[in-house]
């Protein structure tokens, strides 16, 4: 006996297993496929018949997956993203280092300008490692173009 | 983009997007109902395997073309409505402006071989 959600729970562990990791247009795309099931039904067509026919309309998930990653590799980065992207390093290393410092200072009287200079010299570092894991990130995403 | 078309691939992948635009203009609308719009008009010829609209729609949005959001209509299920934006409707503007002219050139071609 065909069962639409436990069809429908399959194909979706298929599409998510093949890559597309997105719920919203694995969502999108189960709309989809439930609508076309509903129109073929109507025509009285078998519901496991039905069901398969709207499958292979929709496309096969291999296809549909390398679609879905094309889009991704077309727009890998929004400039926002990349702003937000460096300032959530920045922040992560300042949390990281600033308290470091402050018991450094704190405990071994070291003077305030070379505590300065260190905090200076560790945004130049952060901003660097920043550069690096963004270009690695692209060259990344580009390969799997 | 589609299965057996009786249009080639490269016209009707050239297509997608003016056509896209162009069925927007007239309202909101989901995917499955942009493809069925599709075939009907089109007499079944234009023929696409229809999850391959989602990425070119995603595209589009991606370009600033169009928008999107999840809405319900009376007792129908959820569905992603895609409408124009601005740019959307400069781009259709200039995809009609494109189109005619291949058009243009085309017919006008042709009735000279015919005179």
């Amino acid at each position: 006996m065909f069962n639409l959600e436990e069809a429908i729970s399959q194909w979706r562990q298929q599409m998510a297993g093949g890559g597309l990791m997105s719920f919203e247009a694995l969502d999108e795309l189960e709309e989809h496929l439930r609508d076309d099931f509903a129109r073929r039904q109507a025509t009285s067509q078998d519901p496991a018949e039905a069901f398969t026919a709207a499958l292979e309309q929709l496309g096969s998930t291999t296809v549909l997956n390398a679609e879905y990653q094309k889009i991704n590799s077309d727009h890998p980065m929004k400039p926002i993203v990349k702003i937000l992207f460096g300032l959530g390093i920045l922040l992560t290393g300042a949390s990281v280092v600033l308290p470091a410092l402050a018991k450094m200072q704190e405990h071994f009287g070291i003077p305030m300008e070379l505590i300065w200079g260190l905090m200076g010299g560790t945004v130049v570092a952060t901003s660097g490692i920043c550069i690096l894991l963004h270009a690695l990130v692209f060259r990344k995403i580009k390969a799997l173009a | 983009m589609y299965v057996s078309a009786m249009l080639p691939r490269e016209l009707v992948a050239a297509s997608a997007e003016p056509l896209i635009l162009a069925l927007l203009a007239r309202g909101e609308n989901y995917g499955y109902a942009i493809i069925q719009e599709l075939k009907i008009r089109s007499e079944n010829r234009l023929q696409w395997t229809d999850g391959m609209l989602y990425p070119v729609l995603h595209r589009m949005e991606a370009k600033g073309l169009l928008k999107s959001r999840w809405a319900q209509r009376g007792k129908e299920r959820k569905r992603k409505y895609y409408s124009l934006k601005q740019d959307g409707r400069r781009a259709m503007a200039k995809h009609h402006e494109q189109w005619s002219l291949v058009h243009a050139v085309l017919a006008g071609l042709r009735k000279e071989t015919y005179v």
